[in-house]
């Protein structure tokens, strides 16, 4: 009995530690998704410029408002990080076939509702004319 | 309400000005603001001291949250009322909010009225 009470504290580290092989999980959405006459030709996600400003030197459409959330399995992950949040953001843009995502801003890790720590970003996926 | 503690939310996107040429991508409210007035100097100063403030109060927010997550296991380990004791940094939330609004509104009247920075 004793031996069983010294051996649950010990197991319940553990179960987390051995789940964190998937740190972290993510969940995305588009909004204000625009059509396109001719079907998406996804882009590669390395292709893809992320920036916290807008773009003045060239010319863009806008592709949809994307939103990544990034979130760790357990409490004893680390935090997701902007970093996280961006290539999430690129993955999606991707999709779209944007060849940027402009005017992306971060959240702050916090618990929620569905994670112990979680990361919003949000972002405007944008297709260079020319 | 407690497992929501220090959880902040991307802010919303602003509208969608890219039909707009560069100088022309403000809201209406940005040309009614009082830094519609400032010069390009003043503006890129208020730019650097507001980045210098939300680097301050992001890194207020990160030692509430690190606090937030050791009352977090301390609380599912050891004693779960240690949970009410979390902070949730609300205001500070707000402060982060208000910056980085500011912080955009001064951007695109930077842009706007073509100042290097």
């Amino acid at each position: 009995m004793i031996k069983t009470k010294n051996l649950l504290f010990p197991v319940l580290i553990m179960i987390p530690i051995l789940f964190s092989g998937c740190a972290t999980w993510s969940s995305s959405q588009v909004d204000n998704a625009q059509p396109t006459p001719t079907g998406v030709t996804p882009t590669h996600t390395s292709d893809i410029i992320v920036s916290e400003n807008d773009i003045t030197d060239r010319k863009y459409k806008s592709l949809g408002d994307i939103t990544a959330t990034v979130n760790k399995t357990t409490i004893f992950n680390a935090d997701p990080t902007r970093d996280m949040v961006a290539d999430k953001l690129r993955e999606e843009a991707a999709k779209l076939g944007a060849d940027a995502v402009i005017l992306v801003r971060y959240g702050n890790v916090g618990i929620s509702f569905m994670s112990w720590g979680s990361l919003e970003g949000k972002g405007r996926a944008v297709k260079f004319t020319k | 309400m407690l497992l929501n503690a220090c959880a902040n939310p991307a802010r919303d996107l602003p509208p969608d000005l890219s039909t707009l040429a560069p100088s022309q991508r403000l809201l209406p409210e940005d040309r009614q603001s009082a830094e519609f007035q400032l010069s390009c100097d003043t503006l890129v100063k208020e730019l650097d001291a507001i980045s210098t403030k939300t680097a301050a109060v992001q890194g207020s927010l990160q030692q509430a949250r690190n606090d937030n997550q050791s009352k977090s296991v301390a609380g599912l380990l050891i004693l779960t009322p240690i949970w009410l004791t979390m902070d949730n940094a609300e205001e500070t939330k707000k402060t982060l909010a208000e910056l980085e609004t500011r912080k955009e509104r001064i951007q695109r009247i930077v842009q706007a009225k073509g100042c290097e920075r």
